[in-house]
């Protein structure tokens, strides 16, 4: 049985080199520049012979109807629809940045109570889909004709016609506002707990109160690992919009389907609106990159 | 600021700036403060020493109100730490009363915690503007001679990260004099830079010193409590063991265990120069 190296044949093969101690042996260099730029051109090439395949298969395929998407890229119906998915977007995200907040703090707080709710407040609005809490919001007429305010159990008190008050855009805010609250709470969270607490504390002996602190010193910031996952999440949000076409809101999504279902030219609608969204990703993602380099002072160079 | 030689025999007559009066404080069953009494004199280096663990770092947050206490008392310039009188009553403090008295003392501690956000002049000019109301320009006129005092006059623009730990602890010292403060209050200021840092920033507290600041000085640099400090105070497992004048902490030990404690921190220090101990 071979238990460890064979002495004898590791002295053959040293022998074999004559006395050229191991320091003074030539070594196979790395790749050379030359080697490698070879390889990169190769790679390349077949990603553009792909690309250029896939292109010329959609460009000439005759239910391709180039005409009709340059139509309807600007036309007014799908600016209106533009209009509203920057809407939605705009209010649900301020819906969910205060929200956010407000679930991040009563997550970090000390008190049980406040802390549980605001546990029970992330598991349930992240465990439910999306869509389904924006059918739950706009059907809550059939469960709840009226809503207000009012002392409980009495007849004392404001109320509405629910459909009234949540009409469909209305809905549809709150469902993805409260959604989003609970992903910008656990965003906010992690970024707050990436500030240093020394830092905290130097504040707090130079004099400042705990409002001071957090504006002057925690917010600035959290805000530098804040931003990255931000901007994922606000490009998430711009595209989560698109559910609302389920309950018939208006949105871009909503107008190509209203426009596809008459015309029947489905794929060049879906390519108009994809061409909206890619617009709008690269501004966010464009806006991200301001946001990180203002916030990036002090990072270690 | 005016520097008036400190005349133990004088100043001792007149109330201490600091009053620290059987302060006790507990972690759970942990006692890490047992019935502390402390004075400290106006202009006067007041250095505290013990082994780890002794209560030392916590002592000094309760005259800052950092941490709080369960018994005793702390007076602070004639302010009663924690309190406030009102028709007669000493009631606690209100969050914004607390902020105001923590201006008026200055901390440095062993984490340097300049602000990462900020440049040195920012960090230095930051206490003045946002917490006294002091004019901007003011305030970086003020933060220009603090830092050339520090030694820092080339390093206004630089962020804390581009420091070494010696210039980030000498802006922090800036940073904490700029408040203009009654007393300074350092937390093992040196114990977390590299051994060839030590020096700059024990030389800005002995200047400090010089210049007649009050100084609560928590330390395990032995050689600057020796020279730099008035009185010195020993702490072991949260109380005060012995209290006394440096020379003769240093040279007449009374108390075994204080003889120990200076045994182990001069064992590698040269013999030379150094008053025979224990």
């Amino acid at each position: 049985m071979q238990r460890g190296p064979d002495v004898t044949q590791l002295t053959l093969d040293s022998a074999e080199h004559g006395a050229v101690p191991l320091e003074d042996r030539p070594v196979e260099r790395p790749r050379s520049g030359h080697q490698h730029r070879v390889r990169s051109g190769l790679v390349w090439a077949v990603a553009v012979l792909i690309a250029a395949y896939a292109a010329s298969v959609v460009a000439t395929n005759p239910a391709m109807r180039w005409d009709s998407i340059g139509k309807f890229l600007t036309a007014p119906i799908i600016l209106q629809g533009l209009v509203t998915t920057l809407l939605i977007t705009f209010l649900s995200a301020v819906i969910g940045l205060v929200g956010g907040l407000l679930v991040a703090l009563m997550r970090m707080s000390s008190n049980p109570l406040i802390k549980t709710i605001a546990v029970g407040y992330l598991g349930l609005f992240r465990a439910v889909p999306l869509l389904v809490q924006i059918l739950i919001w706009y059907n809550l007429g059939t469960f709840f004709p009226q809503l207000g305010f009012g002392i409980p159990f009495t007849d004392i008190g404001l109320y509405g016609d629910t459909n009234v008050l949540l009409s469909p855009l209305v809905a549809c805010l709150i469902a993805i506002g409260l959604n989003q609250a609970a992903y910008m709470g656990e965003i906010i969270r992690g970024g707050l707990l990436s500030v240093q607490p020394g830092q905290v504390e130097a504040a707090i002996a130079l004099g400042m109160t705990r409002a001071k602190a957090f504006r002057r010193v925690i917010a600035p910031q959290a805000a530098k690992s804040i931003i990255p996952p931000l901007g994922n999440d606000m490009i998430n949000l711009l595209k989560a919009t698109s559910l609302v076409s389920v309950v018939g809101v208006g949105d871009l999504m909503t107008r190509a389907q209203g426009i596809y279902a008459s015309n029947y030219q489905v794929i060049p609608l879906l390519i108009v609106a994809s061409i909206w969204y890619l617009v709008l990703t690269i501004v966010f993602t464009f806006v991200q990159g301001l946001l990180e380099r203002r916030f990036a002072a002090g990072v270690a160079r | 600021m005016n520097y008036a030689p400190p005349d133990l025999h004088l100043t001792a007559e007149a109330p201490a700036l600091i009053r620290v009066r059987n302060v006790s404080k507990n972690y759970g069953a942990n006692r890490v403060l047992d019935g502390v009494n402390l004075d400290v004199r106006q202009g006067e280096v007041r250095c505290i020493i013990g082994p780890s663990g002794s209560g030392k770092s916590t002592l000094l947050r309760c005259l800052n109100a950092l941490t709080d206490f369960d018994s005793g008392a702390v007076v602070l310039d004639e302010t009663r730490v924690g309190y406030t009188e009102r028709n007669g009553v000493l009631k606690p403090w209100t969050g914004r009363e607390a902020a105001a008295f923590r201006s008026r003392v200055g901390l440095v501690s062993q984490h340097v915690n300049l602000f990462s956000h900020r440049t040195v002049l920012e960090n230095v000019i930051e206490g003045p503007v946002q917490v006294l109301g002091t004019s901007r320009p003011v305030a970086v006129q003020a933060a220009a001679d603090l830092l050339a005092r520090v030694g820092l006059a080339d390093k206004h623009d630089s962020y804390p990260s581009q420091l070494s730990g010696g210039q980030q602890q000498r802006a922090a010292i800036a940073r904490a004099l700029a408040m203009n403060p009654r007393v300074m209050l350092f937390d093992e200021a040196t114990s977390a830079l590299d051994p060839e840092l030590v020096g700059e920033v024990l030389g800005v507290m002995q200047a400090l010193a010089a210049d007649g600041m009050t100084m609560v000085v928590v330390t395990h640099e032995m050689r600057f409590a020796e020279e730099a400090g008035d009185r010195i105070a020993v702490m072991d497992a949260g109380r005060i063991i012995e209290d006394g004048p440096a020379s003769e902490i240093f040279s007449r030990p009374r108390q075994p265990r204080t003889a120990e404690f200076l045994k182990d921190h001069f064992r590698f220090a040269p013999a030379e120069g150094r008053r025979g101990h224990a």
